[in-house]
């Protein structure tokens, strides 16, 4: 197995921008990181483009890839489509990432993509909505935020969290945001901003859910030879997993798929938790940072809605969780997310994260995680995918 | 009455009752909703049975939505209720007031886009009445 470098990253910020096409979006990540990783474009062997929505919301099927990278210029390679909900993006890095360790290539390009602004927002939720069952869904009024919304009122009944706790993750995350300028909202949310926006669904405000966006980031990898050739062998890729959901349990006993994964990954690359220095967790809503914490082994259960009031996961806490400002605060154009958090975490192991940047002792931080998670089948999600890097 | 089936998701039954469609695989017992040929817990081919369950659920948790996706009038209850063996189905509630623990009945509703005039048949629970705490 080779092993597997990140050479270069780019990104267009996210927000709302009407006037830029999914092309431009596109064109503008994929340059940013052949920029950074200066590399010769031509070298880059294989590409895996990830976005969910373009088909539902901007009518491109099938080849979306395939037409927005050749806007970027490339032709030839071969381009892989890859849709899996909020998850398309840590599912697109893992498999460049798998082409690289394979052998197969030197030199593989993730890319993700969302343009989610399309002058009608129920179309977007409508579409959002369909990363389910439609069969069993249908005319539910299945949406995401709800079900982040059920999951927060079992942590709020099982461990005694409240809505003040998530404001506080909505208020750390919107400062880390403030520092980062590729992200949608820079203005910091007090607690009582958070808990005063409107109700989405019940106990979940506004501000505590992340945002309709567009936006696109880009990650290239390569293997060690062409990463020292290009004195870009800083970010090392430890270990990447990906998981669909589980089978509900009717006696509730097993462990969350977020567990299984981590834990598995965890012993196949042979480190401990007490490694991970930082974390870009799936904030699709706030409430489910404490359950990804948790669950990915890192605090016992239950105990992470009380960390926030301790500044734990603030920049200069004891483990720093969405340093970029998160899915609420940096925005959340599906098939870019995932790709996005590998942009922050490599920004953050080389030191260039600027205002936001972490440091562990004094020091740059040597490991960091990124959780993505997206879609739903019956009781669980359907994707899982995590990542970690090193220096 | 013929019984009136719904993409193998739900059956109006001859006296008129709406049931989901489960499946019950003979192999290692475990009930599927959507029902399956291929049972996901041992994965044995073609020997479960269909079994209609739901007709009555409780309320496990319930969220009310103020933002919905095309066609639902906000606001709305979405919640998870748990039937028949055991079994967690998401589904939209219906109700004055809708809580934790509360009995539930399957409804089946219909619904015409003002868009395309098309008309839905859909399936979501009602509290029963009295059948709140």
């Amino acid at each position: 197995m080779e092993k597997v470098y990140v050479i270069g990253v780019g990104m267009h910020p996210f927000g709302r921008f009407l006037d830029k096409s999914l092309k431009y979006l596109t064109r503008h990540a994929v340059w940013e990181a052949i920029q950074d990783a200066g590399i010769d474009p031509k070298k880059v062997e294989m590409a895996y483009f990830s976005n969910s929505f373009a088909g539902a919301l901007n009518g491109q099927h099938s080849v979306r890839g395939q037409i927005y990278l050749r806007d970027a210029g490339f032709s030839e390679i071969p381009i892989i489509n890859v849709e899996n909900a909020c998850a398309s993006g840590s599912t697109a890095f893992q498999h460049a990432c798998l082409a690289v360790s394979s052998g197969q290539v030197g030199v593989a390009i993730a890319v993700g993509v969302e343009k989610m602004f399309v002058g009608d927002n129920t179309k977007t939720i409508t579409a959002l909505g369909s990363a389910g069952d439609v069969e069993a869904t249908k005319g539910q009024g299945l949406q995401f935020t709800a079900l982040y919304a059920l999951k927060a009122l079992n942590y709020m009944e099982e461990y005694g969290a409240t809505p003040y706790h998530f404001a506080k993750v909505a208020e750390k995350n919107s400062e880390n945001a403030v520092l980062n300028p590729f992200a949608q909202f820079r203005k910091k949310l007090s607690v009582e901003d958070v808990l005063n926006s409107r109700m989405i669904a019940d106990p979940l405000t506004l501000y505590m859910c992340s945002p309709i966006a567009d936006g696109s980031a880009a990650v290239i990898v390569a293997n060690e030879k062409v990463a020292n050739q290009l004195g870009q062998a800083q970010v090392h890729v430890k270990g990447s997993i990906l998981k669909s959901g589980q089978l509900y349990d009717p006696n509730n006993k097993q462990p969350s798929m977020i567990t299984k994964a981590s834990n598995e990954l965890f012993e196949k690359i042979g480190i401990g938790h007490s490694d991970i220095n930082m974390l870009e967790v799936h904030d699709a809503a706030v409430s489910v940072e404490f359950e990804h914490i948790e669950d990915l082994g890192l605090l016992p259960k239950g105990t992470a809605f009380q960390e926030i009031l301790e500044g734990t996961f603030s920049l200069s806490g004891k483990l720093p969780v969405n340093m970029s400002g998160g899915l609420t605060s940096k925005g959340h154009p599906v098939g870019a997310s995932g790709v996005a958090q590998i942009v922050e975490i490599t920004k953050q192991l080389r030191g260039e994260a600027k205002e936001r940047q972490v440091y562990k002792n004094g020091k740059l931080p040597l490991t960091g995680l990124c959780l993505n998670t997206g879609g739903r089948v019956e009781d669980d999600r359907a994707a899982y995918g995590i990542t970690i890097l090193s220096r | 009455m013929e019984n009136i089936r719904e993409q193998n998701i739900f059956l109006i039954d001859k006296k008129g009752k709406p049931n989901l469609i489960g499946s019950k695989c003979l192999g290692c017992d475990h009930m599927s909703f959507p029902a399956k040929e291929v049972c996901p817990y041992c994965m044995t081919n073609g020997r479960s049975e269909e079994i209609l369950i739901g007709k009555l659920g409780i309320v496990v948790s319930a969220t009310t939505c103020h933002t919905a996706p095309k066609g639902i009038q906000v606001p709305y209850t979405l919640g998870t209720i748990e039937i028949d063996y055991g079994v967690h189905v998401l589904a939209q509630i219906t109700g004055n007031t809708i809580r934790k623990g509360d009995k539930v009945e399957l409804v089946i509703y219909s619904s015409v886009s003002v868009e395309s005039a098309e008309e839905t048949i859909g399936w979501k629970y009602q509290i029963v009445e009295g059948g709140g705490q």
